[in-house]
């Protein structure tokens, strides 16, 4: 068939079944929407890293890069720049800061670089000179960073800094046009002799970015380690990408395995709409081959649709998914901004599109190719000389052993996954759902089975005629409940798994903040976890003034990279009431931990530090810290919720093994009868000079943890609520279509005398049984998942699950789309039931 | 039992000149009389039906069945007196493929408030009067087609209605099954004391109905039967 006949013969044939080709296409374009929009997000955090890696390194393969924020001798470069084959070498002093202007704050990350930088071929000071960026005196802020603080060139904004305060003025806002993606990242440069006093640096840096000739690149590295002396790290140029990637790891793991089951709730809403169309397209396959077409010619009218119906999908997907992506699912770093100079940048990748619309257009053709391969089973004069009868019923019934047996498989497979390997929790949830379509038509078909024996028992016609059409609807009813079913398993599954993520992260932030009454750390919100280091000395003498301080502690912490992971370092006072968060131990004993790491020698990691460490509970390891120090491992926890992992030793270790006696905190014990709001006045009233230091209540810094990390798994919600909403309308649509094809024949059950209303309340229960069916069997399949989705977070990313049977969340989501899918489908279903009885008489 | 006087039902059309469907039409048909309609397509014979079986109101004209006046009745009444007074039967059997062949039989009487087993026992007989009792609990599919005419069949006579419209009721049956049907259609009407209008383009037909007219334009006329060739060249006689 020429193209141009096909389109003559689609077009015709679309104008017939305007209101199913519809159904189908939205259903795939909400699909492609939730997966394009959650890709967006995942992927533009990981960009920002990207581009700023980029725009930073150039051409440098090898990075000499401090373990602790106190940086190293800038003079150590020289050194570096004298190895043979290195062909440039540019400092970098970092360090996360708080740009306060009129329009708010942002944390950004402070980058002191020189001329030399731009000589490694990076985009971000491409265009700047050596003289011109030493004589600015003042910061380079980008577009995102500028616009949203309400600062231009010429301004004063305020930079919270290493617990100082200083004004600065912006000296340049540098847009797209000059550095490209890098204006989307919040890196804000300063000239390095500025950023090292801005920040109490003086003669200081992060890291030494080196560039090697090609053909002496090993060699160069070696020279490099000897260089390090084992107190400095050296590493590939783009280790920040890398080590942000594993720190994203299991937000992104987590969203893409949700974003894969909103595209499977948009795939069963197009399948279903090709279901409603089955008849129609099988008369006309049938009708084709009765009129002498081949099957080639046959295959070229049902590819022509899917490709028509995929791309047309397709393309409205990703402009739902662009809008959600820009008003639902914005990218949020959350807590990950604390280490990484992570922007909220939103990227689009060419991927993405590309992935999106696969997804689309894989839906169009097996949605398309489902009925046709019934269609071509099925003998062409049968369909031509149709009966008049709806699906035949009880094929399902025939093969109830079979699926039966196919679902018992699929979940003894889950078992095996959520026992044995939980981390492939992405396969286990295929096969779980797989599980729960397998059982669903079986379900469904008992169901109706058990309401067929009692249809006799009502004196109301209706109970008859519920059962008895959606035992006529045979596979549309099982479409219909399946997509109750995924809606409903997806929402359990993932937000009661995000709850227990959730309820296993609130007692540790309790407990880590709960130890101190008032805490003092340097100003900005980077200090969420206390990591930027100050001199506590003016401080510690300000506040042993006050009569409601009983003692002050210093508390110390950094990040130390172990392996691809940006762990956190805790370092609380040796006399801290505890710790160690008693709830979050997995291996060893609190108390005996606890009086180990009091005692000095000793540390507590998290599982996965510990196994990157190759250690065991009572292993002695030399951590690779500024100072390498060997300490003996007491216990094993959680990673408190930070997913890269933890580290914890006492204060007194930390100041020897980062040869600091910098403090990250103070906890502030307060005297007997004194309330923390009294003491937080006090000691507020006492650092009053101490313009760089903040003091909050631990209730506070508990509120600002939970806040943290809520902020970074909102997306879960997000995706969770979509998915159910989106099944809602898709389950409504397709009660509805299914209602609207069967107009005719509710004219011909008035035409016998049943009522309006009759036929009303009988296509109400109708959708009340499916969505029972179809909610009930998605909500306890859903709370399986649950369990294996948290025991997936729980062994992948190490955080603390707390383990629990989310029966609220089930009900809930039960609930909701039950409610907005039957509120939604009464309405075709009270207008197809006042259909007239005069339409009987039509053809 | 029914008795329709000089009935008028016209449609607008797009260019202002009304079709007149029925135009002025009156007859009568006794309990116990099976009435035939004959026509061909286009010449109003459905229309007729629907004014009858309540499913439109005419422009004018009245309709009384049993002395009662059942043109102007609103929607609920008009459903009351299909389900109560009325059985129908048309060329397609729309039988509900999920239920029983008898649960679709007893589909009226359960929705005119009988219990589904009362039901099942009021209708036995009549099935097996039909000759479809043995199939009673088959799922419409497992049936013939003369089986599933049956089934309507018995549905539409389930509630002993005063009045059965037949639209057709052959068009979907070979010939033999046909005049099987409309054989039971006949006998089943002189049994019942129930009025008959058959509503045909079916010259075979004629033979099993007491009286029959022909209608043309709306307009209806004694039948005779040399009128027999004129539905079938129902194009050339309106052009």
């Amino acid at each position: 068939m020429s193209p141009r006949n096909l389109v003559w013969f689609y077009v015709r044939r679309v104008r017939a079944r305007l209101v199913q080709e519809t159904f189908a296409a939205v259903g795939i374009a909400i699909g492609v929407a939730l997966l394009f929009a959650v890709l967006v997000s995942s992927r533009s955090l990981s960009a920002s890293i990207a581009q700023l890696t980029d725009g930073l390194v150039g051409h440098a393969q090898h990075q000499v890069v401090a373990r602790g924020p106190h940086g190293f001798d800038e003079r150590l470069l020289t050194r570096i720049g004298s190895i043979p084959g290195v062909e440039a070498a540019a400092p970098v002093l970092q360090m996360q800061a708080n740009v306060v202007g009129p329009g708010g704050h942002r944390v950004v990350t402070l980058l002191g670089a020189d001329a030399r930088l731009a000589e490694l071929g990076g985009t971000l000071l491409h265009g700047w000179s050596g003289g011109r960026l030493a004589q600015l005196q003042a910061l380079v802020l980008p577009t995102s960073v500028a616009r949203p603080l309400g600062v231009r060139f010429g301004q004063t904004v305020t930079l919270e800094v290493a617990g100082r305060v200083r004004q600065v003025t912006v000296g340049a806002v540098v847009g797209h046009d000059d550095v490209g993606p890098l204006a989307e990242t919040p890196a804000v440069v300063a000239p390095l002799q500025l950023g090292q006093q801005l920040t109490g640096m003086d003669g200081r840096v992060s890291r030494v970015f080196v560039r090697a000739a090609p053909d002496r690149a090993d060699a160069v590295k070696r020279a490099l380690e000897s260089l390090a002396a084992g107190r400095l790290d050296v590493r590939p140029a783009d280790s920040e990408a890398r080590l942000f990637a594993e720190a994203a790891f299991p937000a992104n793991q987590s969203a893409e395995l949700f974003a894969g089951i909103s595209a499977l709730v948009g795939f069963l809403f197009a399948l279903n709409a090709m279901l409603l169309m089955t008849r129609e397209r099988r008369r006309l396959i049938a009708e084709l081959r009765m009129s002498g077409y081949g099957l080639r010619a046959v295959l070229q009218v049902v590819v022509f649709d899917a490709v028509v119906l995929g791309v047309v999908a397709s393309l409205m997907g990703v402009g739902l998914g662009e809008l959600l992506s820009l008003h639902v699912f914005h990218p949020s770093p959350g807590y990950l901004s604390i280490a990484f100079p992570v922007g909220n940048g939103r990227t689009v990748q060419a991927t993405t599109i590309i992935l999106a619309v696969a997804a689309g257009m894989l839906a169009a053709v097996l949605a398309t190719f489902v009925p046709l391969a019934a269609a071509l089973r099925a003998q062409a004069l049968d369909e031509v000389q149709d009966d008049g009868l709806d699906e035949r019923s009880g094929r399902i019934g025939q093969k109830r052993w079979w699926l039966f047996i196919g679902s018992a498989a699929c979940l003894a497979i889950t078992t095996a996954i959520l026992v044995f390997a939980p981390g492939s929790a992405q396969l286990g949830m295929g096969t779980l759902v797989g599980s729960m379509l397998l059982t669903l038509p079986v379900v469904l078909t008992s169901v109706l089975g058990f309401a067929y024996r009692l249809r006799r028992r009502f004196k109301s016609v209706v109970p008859m005629l519920a059962v008895g059409e959606l035992l006529s609807a045979g596979n549309r009813s099982v479409g219909i409940a399946a997509i109750a079913a995924i809606a409903v398993f997806g929402s359990t599954a993932i937000e009661g798994a995000h709850r227990d993520l959730q309820r296993g992260l609130d007692p540790n932030a309790a407990e880590l903040n709960r130890v101190a009454p008032v805490w003092v750390t340097p100003r900005g919100v980077s200090d969420t976890l206390p990591t930027t280091p100050f001199d506590p000395a003016p401080a510690i003498r300000a506040l042993a003034r006050d009569p409601s301080v009983r003692a002050v502690q210093v508390y110390r912490g950094s990040f130390l990279d172990v392996g691809d992971r940006r762990s956190w370092v805790i370092a609380p006072p040796r006399g801290a009431r505890d710790p160690i968060p008693p709830t979050q131990v997995i291996t060893g004993s609190v108390g005996h931990a606890t009086a180990l790491l009091r005692s000095g020698g000793w540390f507590v990691a998290s599982q996965a530090i510990a196994t990157a460490l190759g250690a065991h509970v009572g292993d002695a390891i030399t951590l690779q810290s500024p100072r390498p120090t060997r300490l003996r491992l007491a216990a094993i926890t959680t990673n408190f919720g930070w997913s890269p992992g933890t580290l914890v030793l006492n204060a007194d270790d930390y100041a020897r093994a980062w040869a600091t006696m910098d403090a990250s905190a103070l906890q502030v014990a307060l005297m007997p009868g004194v309330s923390a709001q009294a003491g937080l006045r006090a000691v507020q009233h006492a650092l009053s000079g101490q313009a760089a230091l903040a003091a909050h209540t631990a209730r506070q810094r508990e509120d600002a943890a939970r806040a943290t990390t809520r902020d970074g798994l909102s997306r879960l919600t997000h995706i969770a609520t979509l998915v159910l909403l989106a099944a809602a309308f898709a389950m409504a649509a397709a009660m509805g279509g299914m209602v609207w094809q069967r107009r005719r024949r509710l004219a011909d059950l008035k035409l016998t005398g049943i009522g309006s209303r009759a036929l009303w309340h009988g296509l109400l229960l109708e959708s009340a049984i499916l969505l029972g069916v179809g909610c009930t069997v998605g909500a306890l399949y859903g709370l399986y998942g649950e369990q294996l989705l948290g025991r997936a977070l729980n062994t992948v990313t190490g955080f603390p699950v707390a383990h629990s049977i989310g029966a609220t969340v089930a009900l809930g989501s039960l609930a909701l789309v039950t409610l907005v899918a039957g509120l939604i489908a009464a309405l075709p279903g009270y207008l197809a039931a006042r259909i007239p009885a005069e339409a009987a008489f039509r053809d | 039992m029914l008795d329709v006087r000089a009935l008028v039902k016209h449609y607008p059309t797009a260019g202002g000149e009304p079709v007149r469907a029925v135009d002025g039409v009156s007859f009568e048909v006794r309990a116990g009389e099976l009435v035939a309609i004959y026509g061909p397509s286009g010449s109003g014979k459905s229309t007729l039906l629907m004014l009858v079986a309540a499913v439109m109101r005419p422009d004018s004209g009245e309709i009384l069945v049993g002395g009662h006046e059942i043109s102007r009745l609103g929607d609920r009444d008009a459903a009351r007196y299909r389900l109560h007074e009325v059985g129908f039967v048309s060329q397609t059997f729309h039988l509900i493929s999920g239920l029983s062949a008898i649960d679709n039989a007893i589909v009226k009487l359960v929705g005119s408030g009988m219990r589904p087993k009362h039901a099942q026992q009021r209708i036995t007989p009549l099935l097996a009067r039909l000759g479809v009792d043995s199939q009673a609990e088959r799922a419409p599919s497992e049936l013939s087609m003369g089986e599933q005419q049956r089934i309507a069949i018995a549905k539409a006579l389930s509630t002993n209605p005063s009045l059965l419209l037949a639209d057709e009721p052959t068009g979907n049956l070979d010939t033999r099954r046909s005049r099987a049907v409309l054989a039971l259609l006949s006998e089943v009407c002189r049994e019942q004391g129930t009025a008959g209008v058959l509503v045909t383009h079916d010259p075979e037909a004629l033979g099993y109905v007491d009286r029959a007219y022909t209608l043309r334009d709306g307009r209806l006329g004694e039948h005779r039967p040399d009128d027999t060739h004129l539905p079938l060249l129902p194009t050339l006689e309106q052009t």
